[in-house]
């Protein structure tokens, strides 16, 4: 809608025109500027997520850090590890037990696969808490691992992670991936798992 | 030509999107701890809305059983640079209704708005021991109001207090005025004095002391 008035404004004011011109450029450059900042400074911002259920001692409140050869002994319990390329011994990074009347022995891998297992005993079937889950909305599946019926729920876009739930043996145990592990991942120690129940 | 090139520029840059960055300090601030098996949590006065603005802040409390089993209740902000946490993206003060089973989050969308500079109260618990932890707001009244409830799985964990944010600048209160948990037997028991935690990869931040026994998170006390 520029009109003669406009037109004629920019014919008598050359030199403002000039300098809106290299200022509207400095800007775009500050901008370009700013925005580069911002996107190479170490992590993106846009990603940074509060990590909850963190404290201290560790992942199990009321526990403490072990050896494994301490876990072995005084995890009440049968003490059921993975031997997969994902989860196996030789590639644990840390462990963590409680030994009270809510016994849990936690173990972390080098992959990022976290193996949780406490007592099956008055905890619910997998049946009814995949059940209690799915109501919640939970994008799981029942299924078999080797004859055992085991809880999958696969990985989604929201930061939730491959996961395993199932009872073998006398345990409850639960495998997570870390955020790049697909489920098939996560079943492969599944597989592993009840593999080393049923040798015992 | 300038000014179209500008508008383009600021069509596929939008700056509000980024415009005040967050240091890469998430998951600072005061834990408490209540060291016995408990069933609930509930804070009954001064869980204060603090809000960051243009940075993620969540204020709660939790029952833990482990990191892969916890339930938590609170109010949370997310400014609008980061998406997805912790289910919905808000720029205002929200309820928040959380918890990981098994691993996995589960949270309530669309919770209700809270006023910033006010005081709220929440609790959590688990009085029939049944693997449902129920939610509750204004949790110091009788009757309170309803959030919902998670089937979790687990029954008990122990009580936790956090405050926890990405931000860089303005001090981050710890008031746990009012703090109790659910023992065994259904009664409530006071937590008042909340040990203290500062995570470890958040070096620059002090925790100091505000009023009362209360905590402050600052860059210096």
């Amino acid at each position: 809608m520029l009109g003669p008035k406009g037109d004629s404004g920019l014919r008598r004011r050359p030199r403002i025109r000039t300098a809106l011109g290299v200022g509207a450029a400095l800007a775009m450059v500050g901008v370009l500027l700013a925005i580069g900042q911002f996107d190479s400074g170490g992590e993106p911002s846009d990603r940074q997520t509060i990590q909850r259920g963190l404290f201290p001692g560790g992942p199990v409140p009321g526990g403490k850090a072990v050896s494994l050869e301490e876990a072995e002994q005084s995890f009440p319990m049968a003490n059921y590890r993975p031997n997969s390329g994902f989860a196996s011994d030789n590639q644990i990074t840390g462990v963590w037990l409680r030994t009270d009347e809510d016994p849990v022995l936690h173990i972390t891998y080098e992959s990022g696969a976290v193996v949780e297992i406490r007592p099956a005993k008055g905890s619910q079937s997998t049946t009814v808490f995949a059940q209690a889950q799915i109501r919640d909305g939970v994008p799981g599946e029942i299924t078999k691992i080797q004859g055992v019926e085991a809880f999958l729920i696969p990985p989604d876009d929201q930061g939730n992670v491959a996961i395993a739930y199932f009872n073998v043996g006398d345990a409850l145990v639960v495998i997570v991936g870390d955020a790049s592990s697909t489920i098939a991942e996560v079943s492969a120690v599944s597989e592993s798992v009840v593999s080393d129940a049923s040798t015992r | 030509v300038t000014f179209l090139t500008l508008v383009w520029l600021l069509g596929a840059f939008p700056l509000g999107a980024q415009a005040i960055p967050c240091a890469n300090n998430a998951g600072y601030g005061t834990r408490g701890l209540q060291a016995d098996h408990q069933f609930g949590s509930r804070v009954t006065n001064n869980l204060v809305i603090n809000p960051a603005s243009t940075c993620s802040i969540v204020r709660s409390i939790y029952i833990v059983n482990s990191a892969l089993n916890f339930v938590e209740v609170g109010w949370f902000e997310n400014g609008p640079d980061y998406p997805g946490d912790p289910c919905d993206d808000v720029s205002t003060p929200h309820i928040l209704v959380y918890a990981k089973v098994a691993g996995h989050i589960k949270c309530k969308p669309a919770t209700p708005a809270l006023n910033a500079g006010q005081s709220y109260s929440f609790r959590v618990d688990n009085p029939d021991h049944d693997n449902d932890f129920v939610y509750y707001w204004a949790g110091d009244q009788t009757p309170d109001i309803s959030l919902g409830y998670f089937a979790t799985g687990f029954t008990r964990g122990y009580a936790q207090s956090g405050d926890e944010r990405t931000a860089t600048s303005d001090s981050l209160r710890a008031d746990f005025s009012g703090l109790n948990s659910l023992g065994g037997g259904g009664g409530w028991h006071n937590f008042e004095n909340p040990s203290t935690y500062s995570e470890g990869n958040v070096s620059g931040f002090a925790i100091c002391s505000w009023s009362g026994g209360h905590l402050e998170v600052k860059s210096s006390c």
